[in-house]
């Protein structure tokens, strides 16, 4: 055990007590608990089905319950970040490695209790504000009532402001932040509250919602704090392979604003465990899942390289399904960002295509697959093989869903974004995860920036040709073609934002913000179910629920969480949340 | 001289020795000689006189000298009448006077005699001459062997012609003759610390005797904390076990041993692996026990030691455990060691060799029976049955289990100890080896132990004493690299028909389930291994002075010194399995080897003043005055490399990149404890007893201030039989030869749990990564509590002991209560989270734990045969008073989960009356909570869960107590122990036979069934146990399982169900079909032995030689038995390696 002195009065004191601020903050997606794996659907919105075993049922109690899903009610780490506020001026002059980084390190103290409070507002709306370190001692003083969500929001903006103003320009690593992180959260959370501001509505008090007179105010301040990174920040938009931003780059590429790093020994994830193909266990000798993979809706976001909507084209005008020599056939002039963020049937990872046809052609033309009555029969009287192990000729491919291995996809899509094949296989087991995940990036910052623009209520046109230059500069990263005015509307904004930025645990906060999430209601996962013909070659894709018995429920209190029971039982001035 | 006084019976210790001589004396004289002949001769007190005083008469009268040694002599009686009887001359006179002491005389001339200790062959020589005996003719010389069980031959027996003062004593090897005046009368032998034996004189004159241990004889005094006492004056709640009677059981694990034979004991075995030495016990369901061996606590060592090497255990149950303070709360446990005795050496040789098998194995389904079940689940969940009739029909079932693991393995254990000493020098040193295999076919699952002990005394001076123990301890154990219940679980799970290799041969091994292949991973030589290895060595020396000028006062100053290390060294190797086309799969990736060092020392360091006297044979007074100082730390440093190429399985062989050096700062530490113990002992007559005691008791653990406690007991007895009202009644003192009152009360302390939460501070604690980096994260500890100080547990007892007609009927029985203040917990009251931090732990929760203890006890002899049935019962159950929580957030939540004034292990579930034999019923049935609409997914077969609250839904707000888990006290602990838990020893003998069974049970216990007893196709394709094929089916093994219309034949368990569980689908709630009762009586141990007579051995070089074949977990009655042990169920869901049935042979000679 060391005293306050050891901790704060040396660079490495500080180091360490600035480590474990970091590493407590929540990324709920990667996270280790088994909690965020099961609740990624509803993080993500419809970029992926979740987990199947937890699927359905308990998707609505994620935002029910009794509101400590998330375990976001935690003031730990805001004490904790009081607790350094409060304590490293006391050594501030006693030692010169402090005395020089002293102001860095409060502004990053500064940014974390401005993200702290991120999650919460996020989740519940105004909370309690804790300043400084609070005294056990007197209960009553403890029982602080929420504030805003207004008021919230701007104590966040004062912290972020701080930060930037006594921040450097650059840090040790992408994993620590500087003052244009500070602006990049501030854009990302001013965006929150503009849009909350003007699509919510304002109640309790104003405990949830903000005034929509304040939208405009708040979205010139997402607009301000991206333009200072698109600016004056060293972050570049990345112009090469899209793929590259999230895989062997991720630690140093000039898009990247804040990462996250990992490392097996200390604090691996499971992310892509969970999302990985069963083929890939040869190489990581331990079980992999794919429990978190990408709809076949998500899929068809991404636009062709024509501009034309991305539907697949399956079937042909008389309806019949279409035979594709290659199974990469079908995803022919897609927008490049689609092969970089999903394994699609036919690519390699690892140098394995996985195997997810989920049934065969007969040679007289039948498709069979284990639902067919005796379809295992006819397929071997046909010449394939019953067994799963057996890529060559089996019925049903080792990677594809089925009754007895439901751990597979059941989209016959798997995740690419956030592998690097140059990390060795054995790291994709268990929780040895070692995949950065990546905070904040200068992608979004164009994207927030445009979107604050749009949503303004009196348009600036210079503002907005600005913005258009932005959104422009990521759609020909896609390879597809640049809007003009006319469609650059704000519902193209969004979708270019769910393409962009698929997978990346921002969609589900956008729905929220945005208040379109009844718009899912009754959404249904689709998958591709893939045929083989193997003895003429080629094969056939069918559209399948991925889900039969999803059942997406929505309601309007959900926007808000509810603020967990057992601290309303202790603190008689917290207020619940409307509807709960 | 203590050891001495243990071996006195009680008759001759009361009316022969005790106010005569001082106890200095007394011990010299019975070291010197077993001169004592029996109870009868010294019964006959007003016709005996002193021997020197009858000598200096006979002196005077024949005008003669005696010669001898006064030492020898001085303590002895002669019967008076002798001298009055004419018919006998002066020799004769001797000669009666001198043989029943042992005595015999030498004529060197007309006047004068030497008197000496008598040698044997003379005084056979002379009995046979047929010398005459008080007047009378000689009719029979009666001469023979008593011997012991074991077969040694027993020394200083006292051997008595019944209904006369004519007696003999045995020699060292046993052997006694006698002279008796008829032949039809009858031998008395009796031996402390054995079983009094009366025989019929045979005609041949030729009588060979076996005397049985006598285990209530041996508890005449017992080993109470820093000390011992006359069991007559024990005044509290005191149990002890002899090493005789703990040998009785065979295991490698002493705490095993223990199961049964201890009232108010309990031990529950979680599993057979060997060298997972993990048996709990504790003592009145109080918590872990504080460990005390040879005076010394000792938290770790109790399990490893060397059975042989016990001379006894006794457990301090109530207040008497107070002496030790701050750590007694949950009782203590006395293990004393043997010390060398006697003035001859002897050689013992212990060993034996057995067998075990797993008490239970679950049957698993064959292939037919695995594809009809894969095929009632496809159709349940909406498919199409994968197999046709024909699939199931022709399918191969392939011996997974039998591939890696077999149902039978040796175990063999070794003891040589060598005893013995000169008057002045005294030692016992043993040798034991243990050693236990596994279940692996491979051998990998094993266990190897070293034990060595030197326990030395040493009379320095007339006055000064010293003690030196030394003993060490090196084990090993080894698994494979999979923890074996995981390999359990594996093979539970395997798929019957995959085949076991590919191919011919066995060069490619197919993919197995978990990837865990049974032959593969319990090859050392493929997979790597899971090795731990424990060392050990403790010394510890003590000095004990008699300070010759105060008589009684003695000092002792001791220190103790211990050290143990665990190592533990895992090699992971990475291996391949093949699939059906050879494709390799690799597992275990990348090899690596860990390796981990945990060293503990201990060292206590005390000094200690006695006082002992006793005025006018009536105020017997014991004072004892002590301090004492221990010093524990704990270290600990673990490594970690990859490995390349894992040919060497040393780190250096390991590449350095992603290499871990971890210290897990929880087992880290120094922890001083300091304590002054004072005591008094004061006892009227022995009738009215009383003792005091306290402890002043410091611990580093807690804030200045808060450091120290005094723990003060007290307890009083009644000897009610030794009243004079009691004593002159015919019908009470015939009938009930014992009766006490014991009551005590003391107050104890426990700093355990308590770990310095008075500093504030900051510590380690998780990593951040930047750069490639790893930088250790640090964290301010939780709110600091300066008054953080131990909890108190106040013990009550009130007990009394009853012994009717001579030990023919024993009868102890306790009532107990202890209640704890100032448990542990973290403040959550009225703490609102916005404070963001934890506070460290108050003195806030507080308990009631109470039950009872009976023990019966019986002892008898038939002829040759004797015997003794001893049997204990208990009783304890723990109700929280104050649990320290948030406030209720409605009525249900406080129902529900407020603990206060509850007792705790309570087992919530919901009642299941029945199983739905139709849809209709189903659907008609109160819907489940989170089942879709109308009960969609409920077959024929599923259970039918009760609407206890009748709102019309089945879910949590039905669940209602259903059994109870009756933990360790601490509110979290839900592993499951019973409320009652009993033994029933019975043990005979019959000439050099003995036979010795032990049957121990639990009652008021319940268990879950753990995942896979309570469901099929646990793993979604996975194999299931056997007993799943009694399941509801549909008559026609196509038919839709959804269609009303479909046929069922009903069955024990439920039919698969659909779609994965959550809790209420697919049966898994918490209900009344899952939680048994696990209650269980076994045959814990039987051992039968047999003492080869003396003439069979070869001309006395060997002294005693017994065989024995003896078992552990025999039978068992349990309602759960069929598929899994009563006693390890919720382990590792019941994963976990079985607790094993042994069989050994065995023989111990004695040189």
């Amino acid at each position: 055990m060391f005293q306050e002195e050891a901790i704060f009065s040396s660079e490495a004191g500080v180091t360490n007590y600035i480590a474990s601020l970091y590493e407590n903050m929540r990324h709920d997606e990667f996270s280790r608990s088994s909690h965020s794996q099961s609740f990624i659907h509803a993080l993500t919105n419809n970029d992926y089905v979740g987990d199947l075993t937890h699927r359905t049922d308990e998707t609505r109690h994620l935002t029910l319950g009794n509101g400590d899903y998330f375990d976001a009610w935690d003031y730990g780490p805001i004490r904790r970040v009081n607790v350094f506020l409060e304590s490293l001026p006391k050594y501030k002059d006693q030692n010169a490695q402090v005395a020089s980084n002293y102001n860095h390190w409060m502004g990053e103290a500064y940014f974390i209790r401005a993200y702290y409070y991120f999650t919460l507002v996020k989740l519940y709306g105004g909370v309690p504000l804790v300043k400084e370190v609070l005294s056990a001692d007197d209960v009553e003083a403890l029982k602080i009532p929420r504030s805003t969500e207004e008021e919230t929001y701007r104590f966040i903006a004062e912290d972020l402001e701080q930060a930037y103003s006594l921040m450097k320009p650059t840090a040790v690593a992408k994993s620590r932040v500087n003052k244009f992180t500070a602006a990049a959260l501030k854009s990302r959370v001013m965006l929150y509250a503009g849009t909350i501001a003007k699509y919510g509505n304002v109640t309790n008090n104003g405990l949830q919602g903000i005034n929509s007179s304040k939208a405009d105010e708040f979205l010139q301040l997402s607009y301000e704090a991206s333009k200072r990174v698109i600016e004056e920040s060293p972050y570049r938009l990345h112009t090469g392979n899209y793929g590259a931003i999230f895989g062997a780059e991720a630690k140093t590429n000039a898009e990247n604003i804040w990462i996250k790093e990992y490392k097996y020994t200390f604090n691996g994830h499971s992310f892509l465990t969970q999302a990985n193909f069963p083929s890939l266990q040869s190489l990581t000798g331990y079980n992999v899942w794919g429990l978190n993979v990408p709809t076949l809706q998500m899929v068809e976001r991404y636009e062709y390289k024509d501009g034309s909507p991305g539907k697949l084209k399956l079937t042909d005008e008389s309806g019949q399904l279409i035979k594709y020599d290659n199974l990469l056939d079908l995803f022919t002039d897609k927008d490049t960002r689609l092969a970089a963020s999903v394994i699609l049937p036919g690519s390699t990872y690892y140098g394995i295509k996985p195997a997810v046809h989920r049934g065969v052609v007969l040679s007289n033309g039948s498709f069979v697959d284990e639902n067919v009555r005796g379809g295992y029969d006819l397929a071997v009287a046909d010449g394939y093989i019953n067994s799963r192990q057996d890529k060559e000729k089996t019925v049903v491919g080792f990677d594809a869903i089925s009754a007895a291995f439901t751990n597979r996809s059941p989209t016959s899509f798997y995740l690419r974004k956030y592998t690097d094949e140059s990390i060795p296989a054995s790291n994709l087991q268990q929780t040895w995860n070692e995949n950065p995940v990546i905070l904040l990036r200068l992608g979004e910052i164009y994207l927030n920036h445009a979107e604050a623009v749009l949503e303004m209520s009196a348009v600036d046109g210079a503002k907005k040709a600005e913005a258009l230059a932005l959104v422009n500069r990521i759609r020909a990263r896609g390879g597809i073609p640049a809007w003009d005015n006319s469609n650059f509307t704000i519902e193209n904004l969004r979708s270019e934002r769910r393409v962009e930025l698929a997978f990346e645990f921002l969609s589900y906060w956008d729905i929220r913000r945005w208040r379109t999430a009844n718009q899912m209601i009754g959404f249904v996962p689709k998958g591709l179910a893939i045929y083989w013909d193997f003895n003429k070659g080629g094969y056939y894709f069918k559209e399948v629920n991925a889900r039969n018995d999803y059942n997406y429920q929505w309601e309007e209190r959900l926007y808000y969480n509810k603020i967990p029971a057992a601290q309303i039982a202790l603190n008689s001035k917290l207020i619940q949340n409307s509807g709960y | 001289m203590v050891k001495q006084l243990r071996r006195l019976p009680q008759v001759v210790l009361a009316s022969w020795l005790i106010g005569i001589m001082p106890p200095s004396v007394q011990a010299q004289v019975l070291t010197a000689s077993n001169k004592i002949h029996s109870k009868k001769a010294v019964a006959a007190k007003a016709q005996t006189k002193s021997l020197t005083k009858i000598l200096s008469d006979l002196e005077r009268h024949y005008r003669v000298s005696f010669n001898y040694n006064n030492d020898l002599l001085s303590a002895l009686q002669g019967d008076v009448s002798l001298m009055e009887d004419q018919t006998l001359n002066l020799d004769l006179k001797l000669k009666n006077l001198l043989v029943p002491n042992d005595l015999t005389f030498e004529k060197i001339s007309p006047s004068s005699y030497i008197i000496m200790k008598a040698r044997k062959s003379e005084t056979e020589k002379e009995d046979a001459s047929g010398i005459q005996v008080a007047g009378k003719k000689v009719e029979l010389v009666v001469s023979g062997k008593v011997t012991s069980k074991a077969g040694e031959g027993l020394p200083g027996v006292t051997v008595l012609f019944k209904g006369s003062t004519i007696g003999a004593t045995t020699g060292t090897d046993g052997a006694y003759s006698l002279t008796v005046p008829s032949a039809d009368g009858t031998l008395i032998f009796s031996f402390i610390g054995f079983a009094t034996k009366e025989v019929p004189i045979p005609s041949s004159g030729n009588l060979n005797v076996t005397l049985e241990e006598d285990a209530k004889a041996l508890d005449e005094v017992v080993v109470v904390g820093y000390g011992e006492q006359k069991k007559e004056s024990v005044t509290g709640s005191v149990a002890s076990v002899s090493s005789a009677e703990i040998t009785t059981t065979t295991s490698d694990n002493v705490v095993n041993m223990l199961s049964g034979k201890v009232a108010g004991m309990r031990v529950v075995a979680r599993t057979g692996q060997p060298g997972v030495l993990n048996t709990e016990f504790d003592i009145r369901g109080l918590g872990t026990p504080l460990v005390v061996i040879d005076g010394v606590p000792s938290d770790r060592d109790l399990a490893r030691m060397n059975p042989n090497d016990i001379e006894s255990l006794t457990v301090l149950k109530d207040a008497s455990a107070a002496v030790y303070g701050v750590r007694a709360a949950n009782g203590v446990v006395l293990v004393t060691t043997k010390r060398g005795k006697g003035e001859k050496i002897r050689v013992a040789y212990d060993g034996t060799y057995g067998f075990q098998t797993p008490t239970v194995n679950p049957r698993l389904m064959n292939a037919q029976q695995y594809r009809n079940m894969i095929n009632d689940y496809s159709r349940v969940q909406g498919n199409a049955n994968p197999y046709s009739q024909e699939d199931v029909a022709n399918a191969i079932t392939y011996d997974w289990y039998n591939e890696g693991l077999r149902d039978m393995a040796p175990q063999t254990q070794h003891d040589i100890n060598v005893s013995g000493g000169t008057e002045k020098l005294n030692f016992y040193s043993s040798l034991g080896y243990n050693f236990q295999d596994g279940f692996a076919k491979s051998g990998i699952s094993r266990y190897e132990r070293f034990n060595i002990r030197t326990n030395l005394s040493a009379q320095i001076t007339q006055n000064l004493r010293a003690e030196l123990l030394l003993s060490g301890m090196k084990d090993e154990s080894n698994g494979g690299y999979v923890e074996l219940w995981s390999l359990y679980k594996a093979l539970w799970s395997q798929i019957p028909t995959d085949p076991i290799y590919i191919n011919e041969g066995t060069l490619y091994p197919g993919l197995a389930w978990d990837s865990w292949h049974p032959s593969v991973v319990t090859n050392e030589d493929l997979s790597g291994y899971r090795k731990a290895y424990n060392t050990s060595f403790r010394g510890n020396m003590s000095l004990n002075y008699d300070f010759p000028t105060v008589k009684g006062l003695s000092a002792k100053g001791l220190y103790s010194y211990d050290r143990n290390l665990t190592e533990n060294r895992d090699f992971q190797k990475k291996y391949s399995l093949y699939s059906l086309n050879l494709e390799p799969k690799t597992f275990a990736t990348p090899s690596q080897l860990t390796r981990q060092y945990r060293p503990r020392t201990n060292s206590l360091l005390q000094a200690s003043l006695n006082y002992k006297n006793s005025i006018n044979d009536l105020h017997n007074i014991t004072l004892l005055a002590l301090i004492e100082q221990g010093v524990r730390t704990s270290d600990h440093v673990s490594s970690r490399r990859n490995f390349n190429v894992d040919a060497i399985d040393e780190l250096f062989a390991g590449v350095t990149n992603d290499q871990v050096a971890i210290t897990n700062a929880d087992e880290v530490w120094t922890r001083v404890n300091k304590g002054v113990v004072g005591r008094v002992n004061y006892d009227f007559a022995s009738k009215y007893l009383a003792e005091f005691s306290f402890r002043y008791d410091g611990s580093s653990r807690f804030a200045t201030g808060n450091q120290w406690g005094f723990f003060p007991a007290a307890s009083v007895g009644w000897r009610v039989s030794d009243e004079n009202f009691w004593t002159k009644n015919n019908f009470l003192s015939n009938n009930i030869t014992g009766f006490k009152l014991r009551g005590s009360y003391g107050i104890m302390g426990d700093d355990n749990s308590a770990g310095y939460q008075y500093i504030n501070g900051y510590t380690f604690g998780g990593n951040f990564v930047q750069n490639g980096t790893a930088i250790s994260g640090v964290n301010p500890t939780p709110i600091p509590n300066l008054n953080l100080t131990w909890y108190t547990s106040k013990t009550a007892n009130v007990g009394f002991d009853l012994n009717f007609w001579n030990r023919l009927l024993g009868i102890e029985f306790d009532l107990f209560r202890r209640d704890r203040d100032g448990l542990l917990a973290n403040p959550v009251r009225d703490i609102p989270g916005t404070l963001g931090a934890t506070i460290a732990q108050e003195n806030l929760n507080s308990d009631r734990t109470q039950g009872f203890e009976v023990n019966l006890s019986h002892l008898n002899t038939f002829g040759e045969v004797s015997y003794r049935v001893n049997a204990n019962l208990s009783y304890t159950r723990t109700r929280n008073k104050y649990v320290e929580r948030g406030r209720s957030v409605d009525s249900y939540d406080n129902w529900r989960n407020n603990a206060n004034d509850r007792y705790n292990g309570v087992f919530w579930g919901h009642d299941v009356t029945g199983q739905f034999v139709s849809l209709e019923e189903a659907w008609a049935a109160p819907n489940i909570n989170q089942s879709y609409s109308g009960n969609s997914r409920v077959l024929p077969g599923d259970y039918i869960y009760s609407d206890w609250n009748g709102d019309g839904v089945i879910d949590d707000m039905d669940m209602h107590p259903i059994a109870i888990l009756n933990g360790s006290g601490n509110l979290n602990d839900n592993t499951t122990r019973p409320l009652y838990s009993y033994g029933l020893t019975l043990g005979g003998s019959w000439r050099g036979l003995d036979i010795n069974l032990l049957f121990q049970g639990a009652t008021g216990v319940w268990t879950r069934y753990p995942e896979s007893f309570r469901k099929a196709t646990m793993f979604s394709n996975s194999n299931s146990l056997a007993i799943h094929d009694d399941r509801y089916k549909t008559v026609n093994p196509e038919a839709d399982p959804w269609d009303p219309n479909t046929e069922w034949m009903p069955g024990v368990y439920p039919a698969p169900t659909k779609g994965t569980s959550n809790q209420y689908s697919g049966n898994y709630a918490f209900q009344t079909r899952e939680v048994v009762n696990a209650s269980y009586l076994r045959l814990k141990s039987m051992e039968i032995g047999y003492a080869l007579p003396q003439a069979w051995l070869f001309s006395g070089k060997i002294q005693g030689l017994r065989l024995f074949v003896n078992g552990f977990n025999l039978l068992t009655f349990s309602k759960m038995y069929d598929e899994v042990d009563p006693e390890k169920s919720s382990n590792q869901h019941g994963y976990e390696y079985p607790l094993t049935s042994t069989f050994n042979g065995g023989v111990g000679i004695t040189f």
